[in-house]
């Protein structure tokens, strides 16, 4: 229904298959040698970038050059022992994307208990408001991506009872669109990615 | 990245650019562990606050900056000078509060706190004019900040997030100016959802009318119907009412006959239409206009349009009327040819309302 553009020609001897063994090539090798640049520029987001490559060679059955226990360090090291958030690089505050990513990927590897998961409950629960939204940290910006984060690392930590799931639920409905779809606040426009978000907040909820 | 052809580069061009870029790594990183490591709870080093906004106005995704900006401005604020005024006697407002330990002593009546408090028992602060101002310039500097930022990228949540949050603590904060500021940034992108939602955010902070926001939404449409924000904003605007639903039914329908092609204007119908305060009549009355449009067979992306608005207005007329549910079936046959990518979708439907026919025929044999 969108106008789409064709830019691109396909020549005729392209490869038809995922060359995995590429992609695994490359994501491993990410920021060791090539991109060093990229990869040290974006420290801002390490935890959730780990989180991208980790479950993508998860996804292709193979596993990243780091072990299991150095990347469980690395995770440790970025967690607030304050407040219980985890932050997307060392010495960075914490926030509720990078504590999902960091959760999310010591679930692929089975070892949460090198985190103290009780104070991720805590940090989670400290962040809804009373309307039900939940702000991404103490800093207060609301958005329907953190409400999703909230439902996916609870769901993950088996949790869901710390939060006020009723409110949570009646906030991701109030930003329901007069076109089916959701925004980041109630009366913020659809857009495909916090659809994904409210959509994933209701499967989690189910 | 999308759109970007590569550029095959020799091997002292790359060795240039690896040395340069190794500079720029070492630079960022050495920038952000001075101001970490420069984090107090009291005071702050106003050399790390200025590499932060050169670092800032690089790259405003660097969450962690913002936070420390924050936690500076907390600092700032809760050391300004106050007067402290008495209940009892709000006359008597001679005393200046500072934060004691940071006392100013060129001011010679200051005091601390505890001191206040047992002078005057209970007594609340005000902001001294020098204070004031002081504080106020230095919210003006964040101001000039995330405009800078948000001039080199409009999309960052967090310059937006900044500026919001240092509004809401500014002692004369001009939301006539913030309001203002989001037209002008409407103008050069209007589909910038930071805008809107900012704009939202300022809104509830001034008095601004049902009308007045009527009035905004009908200027940008007549200016650009292809406007899929606009249309957005103007369904967030009022629940609709039989008389509301048919100024917003004429609107839009100009809009899609104006525009037949621009897919915005036909959501903004499907959802007027399924208001029940739209008349059958009117439906009807729709459903022969969409009839002669659909005619001209040459434009296909329109006929789209049409047998789509044709399938809401005959869904949602009476549904024992047997002719129309005749019609959906063949609506979506056709629908399934036009969009064969969505085919799915319409055998969905095609199957509930052969279903309903079925039924409508069992019912009457």
């Amino acid at each position: 229904m969108a106008t789409l553009l064709k830019d691109i020609t396909l020549q005729e001897n392209i490869p038809t298959n995922i060359l995995f063994d590429k992609h695994i090539e490359f994501i491993r090798e990410y920021g060791q040698k090539e991109n060093t640049y990229e990869y040290g520029m974006t420290d801002y987001l390490r935890v959730s970038g780990m989180y991208w490559g980790l479950t993508a060679l998860e996804l292709m059955k193979s596993l990243p050059l780091q072990t299991k226990e150095q990347i469980a360090e690395y995770i440790k090291k970025c967690q607030d022992t304050t407040s219980g958030g985890i932050s997307a690089c060392i010495g960075h505050d914490p926030h509720i994307l990078h504590t999902l990513s960091a959760v999310q990927i010591l679930c692929i590897y089975d070892n949460l208990e090198a985190i103290d998961t009780e104070g991720v409950v805590k940090y989670i629960a400290s962040l809804q408001l009373p309307d039900g939204s939940f702000s991404g940290d103490k800093w207060g910006e609301i958005d329907t991506r953190f409400s999703f984060c909230a439902v996916a690392t609870l769901s993950l930590l088996k949790r869901m009872d710390a939060i006020d799931i009723d409110k949570a639920v009646g906030f991701v409905t109030s930003c329901k669109n007069f076109d089916g779809g959701f925004g980041s606040r109630p009366r913020s426009e659809s857009h495909a990615g916090l659809i994904y978000c409210c959509i994933g907040f209701f499967v989690y909820h189910q | 990245m999308h759109g970007r052809f590569k550029v095959r580069t020799t091997e002292e061009q790359k060795a240039i650019k690896h040395k340069e870029q190794q500079k720029k790594l070492a630079a960022y990183h050495a920038g952000v562990q001075q101001i970490l490591s420069s984090r107090k709870e009291d005071t702050y080093d106003p050399i790390s606050l200025d590499i932060c906004s050169q670092l800032l106005t690089l790259n405003p995704d660097i969450y962690t900056l913002w936070n420390y900006r924050k936690e500076v401005i907390l600092i700032k604020i809760e050391q300004r000078p106050l007067w402290l005024i008495s209940p009892k006697d709000p006359s008597c407002r001679l005393l200046f509060l500072t934060h004691p330990r940071n006392i100013d002593r060129s001011i010679q009546q200051a005091v601390s706190r505890d001191l206040a408090l047992e002078l005057f028992g209970e007594c609340y602060g005000k902001d001294g004019d020098e204070g004031e101002e002081k504080l106020i310039k230095f919210l003006e500097n964040e101001f000039r900040l995330t405009e800078q930022c948000l001039i080199a990228n409009p999309k960052s949540y967090g310059s937006w997030h900044h500026r919001y949050w240092v509004l809401l603590r500014h002692p004369k904060p001009n939301w006539e100016n913030e309001f203002n500021l989001c037209n002008k940034y409407l103008t050069m992108d209007d589909r910038n959802l930071h805008v809107w939602d900012y704009r939202r955010l300022i809104i509830n902070k001034i008095s601004v009318t049902l009308v007045d926001e009527l009035k905004f939404s009908t200027e940008r449409l007549n200016a650009n119907f292809s406007n899929y924000s606009s249309w957005h904003y103007r369904s967030t605007l009022r629940e609709l009412d039989e008389e509301s639903v048919t100024t917003e039914l004429n609107l839009v329908q100009n809009a899609v006959f104006t525009d037949p092609f621009d897919s915005s204007g036909w959501f903004y119908l499907r959802w007027v239409l399924s208001n029940p305060a739209v008349t059958k009549e009117r439906r009807e009355e729709l459903l022969d206009a969409f009839g002669a449009a659909g005619r001209d067979r040459t434009r296909l992306q329109m006929l789209f349009w049409i047998i789509m608005a044709k399938c809401w207005l005959t869904g949602s007329l009476v549904l024992n009327d047997k002719d129309y549910v005749d019609k959906r079936v063949e609506y979506y046959k056709q629908l399934a040819k036009l969009d064969p990518m969505r085919k799915g979708q319409y055998e969905d439907y095609l199957k509930i309302a052969e279903e309903k026919l079925k039924k409508i025929g069992d019912q009457s044999s």
